[in-house]
């Protein structure tokens, strides 16, 4: 579904991004984990369209997604949960839902997906006038994967969706990720928490400053005498 | 591929109707939506209007006509900045510059073209109405045009550098201006016909609020208020944040050259200095005082500052705008002393003793420096309206409204939530679409 090839970018002089590359097929979930600064939050950027590659190639369902420009890719069904949420604070959590269906055309089926995502988020239906930035973290980020959800993705970006969550909250919102996979929709997961999107997920990337280091099966690389080492702390 | 241009031509198509501000203002009033009431409304509307014009023509004289007449204007001013600087956050200091490329070119089509139309009709008044229809589109085109010009290099631009190109853009318009010696040069453009009237204004100042209302709930309006909320988030939603910021620019500019083409042909003139960024800052007071993203807000500001500068004129109004600002202090630090207040008598005075204290300042200041004061009250003017901006933004930094707005609906909210915490934060999580419908 979704192929990228030999990606590089640079911030100035610096090489952030070596030839990377990584493959997601449908259905899946992929993680990519690292450290801070290996790149992950600049891969989802690149993706996304919110920041220019100086080489490489991304190809989503064998269109070449480094020619359109970021609004689009949202139509094309490439939707990402930007990280640190980013939810529209002052508008309401209803509103902030009727932005993630922005682009679409079908509104005949935003209501469906309305009440699926309450179904999916019991929380932000009884808040739905409540204004965003008056949240907590986490329903914050519920909110904010759910806005995502009201724009019909095929593949859901998530960008450290555990950051700065509870313990019991991060569980709840990987919970939610394997829940939206069952919906069809693939997940491409960075994360910073390697044990559980590792758990989670099919497959898994370990990125090192910049480049892939190891890749292979999720429950593998958790079990891998060196990811364990440097990410799951053991 | 076909599909997709047509849909995005939808699009484009509803958001003319939003603009129009015709789906709604009728059953915004009445909740009916049938053809007749819609237009028995329409009737009674226009009727009201042409019986407020009959009655300040008679019962009031041409100062207080004006007052209201440039109120309207503000309000069209306000309402339509309040597009670009409140609802979709940036901010644009080059208000009046739009509002001169709409006079002139109204002012330039009712002054060479004008009497020629006029010529033709039987009915000189029917003639002299359809050029200034003329006129009105006119200005709209020219100055959406030039909203267009300056908001295209607005979509790489935030915050105070796109209020740089906006303050360059209007002195651009001023110097081209100065420069053509066919709309008067320097001097300006006089002998301008009289067409600007009441229902003019106030008809236009409807359709503006409206249009603008409708469009801050729509779809549309929707995306502006994301890309003032998140830049980011709004493009990881698939808004064009391009487009959003570049129709902002466009609609609001229209109605800032409707508003210049009125106050042309109402003081029957286009002068260069009229136009300057002065007027432009005058317009951005009445956004930020009123609240930022407030339509109500904009519009009770518009009306309130067109008075003031007018009511500061004399010394008996001065006083009773120092006092009336006093009580508003008052009534604004309430809260905060009111477990104080329930303890003790002290609690009142810790409350009321700086309202006391310019209260009788005040009073003494009339009493005993009546003669003083009435000499050099209209020099001082300026410097109290200055002074009341500076205490308003101190004791209300959002605004007078806030984000909120002003409706039937949030009157009845605050009724029924007795305590000021409780209110304010109704304001704060109020979603902002209940909060504007039902405005009017």
């Amino acid at each position: 579904m979704l192929r990228i090839e030999n990606l590089n970018v640079y911030y100035g002089v610096i090489h952030a991004l070596h030839d990377l590359s990584l493959e997601v097929g449908a259905g899946e979930i992929v993680t990519l984990i690292g450290s801070n600064g290996a790149g992950k939050s600049t891969t989802l950027l690149a993706l996304s369209g919110l920041l220019q590659p100086q080489s490489g190639a991304v190809q989503f369902d064998g269109k070449n997604l480094l020619a359109m420009p970021a609004h689009t890719r949202v139509t094309s069904g490439l939707v990402q949960v930007p990280e640190g949420r980013r939810v529209f604070s002052s508008l309401s959590v209803a509103e902030n839902l009727a932005l993630g269906a922005y682009a679409r055309r079908d509104k005949a089926d935003v209501q469906k997906d309305l009440d699926d995502v309450y179904a999916l988020f019991p929380r932000l239906s009884e808040r739905k006038s409540q204004a965003a930035g008056t949240m907590s973290g986490g329903e914050q980020q519920m909110l904010a994967v759910g806005r995502a959800m009201m724009s019909r993705p095929r593949l859901l970006l998530l960008d450290e969706p555990s950051l700065g969550l509870a313990p019991l909250l991060v569980r709840e919102i990987f919970n939610v990720v394997k829940r939206i996979r069952e919906r069809g929709v693939t997940v491409l997961l960075v994360e910073q928490n390697a044990h559980m999107s590792l758990a989670i997920a099919d497959r898994a990337y370990v990125l090192e400053t910049g480049r892939i280091v190891m890749s292979g099966v999720a429950k593998d690389l958790a079990r891998d005498a060196r990811v364990k080492e440097a990410y799951l702390g053991a | 591929m076909n599909g997709a241009r047509f849909a995005d031509f939808a699009v484009h198509s509803r958001f003319l109707i939003v603009v129009s501000g015709i789906p709604s203002p009728v059953s915004l009033v009445m909740n009916s939506r049938s053809l007749p009431a819609k237009i028995a409304l329409s009737a009674a509307v226009v009727a009201l209007l042409l019986g407020v014009q009959a009655m300040l023509g008679r019962y009031f004289n041409e100062y207080v006509q004006q007052i209201v007449l440039y109120a309207g204007i503000n309000i069209i001013l306000a309402v339509s900045l309040n597009l670009i600087n409140g609802i979709t956050g940036q901010f644009s200091l080059g208000h009046a510059g739009f509002m001169a490329a709409g006079a002139y070119s109204a002012a330039a089509f009712t002054f060479y073209v004008g009497p020629q139309i006029t010529a033709r009709f039987q009915n000189e008044a029917a003639g002299s109405n359809v050029v200034f229809i003329v006129a009105l589109l006119l200005s709209a085109a020219a100055a959406g045009i030039a909203g267009l010009l300056v908001g295209l290099p607005s979509l790489r631009l935030r915050g105070d550098y796109l209020a740089i190109v906006t303050l360059g853009f209007g002195q651009i318009i001023i110097v081209l201006i100065t420069n053509i010696r066919e709309v008067g040069g320097a001097a300006g453009m006089t002998g301008l016909p009289l067409m600007t009237n009441f229902v003019w204004v106030a008809a236009l100042m409807v359709l503006c609020v409206l249009s603008v209302r409708n469009l801050a709930i729509s779809h549309l309006g929707r995306s502006m208020k994301a890309v003032r909320e998140d830049e980011v988030a709004a493009e990881a939603v698939g808004v064009d944040t391009t487009r959003a910021k570049v129709l902002a620019f466009v609609i609001s500019s229209m109605w800032a050259g409707v508003a210049g083409a009125l106050q042309a042909h109402y003081i029957q003139s286009a002068h260069p200095g009229s136009f300057t960024f002065i007027r432009s800052i005058e317009v951005v007071i009445m956004v930020v005082l009123g609240g930022l993203g407030s339509i109500t807000g904009a519009v009770v500001t518009a009306v309130l500052l067109t008075g003031l500068t007018e009511v500061l004129r004399s010394i008996t109004g001065a006083f009773a705008v120092g006092l009336s600002l006093v009580l508003f202090a008052a009534v604004l630090t309430l809260p905060r002393y009111r477990s104080a207040m329930r303890q003790s008598a002290m609690g009142w005075l810790l409350w009321l003793r700086w309202p006391l204290l310019s209260g009788v300042a005040l009073v003494a200041g009339f009493v005993f420096g009546r003669d003083w004061l009435e000499a050099r009250v209209a020099a001082l003017r300026f410097v109290i309206y200055a002074l009341i901006l500076i205490v308003l933004m101190l004791l209300r930094p959002q605004g007078l409204l806030g984000r909120g707005e002003l409706s039937w609906s949030s009157l009845r909210r605050s009724r029924s939530a007795t305590t000021p915490e409780a209110e304010g934060a109704s304001e704060r999580s109020e979603p902002v679409d209940e909060g504007v419908r039902g405005t009017l």
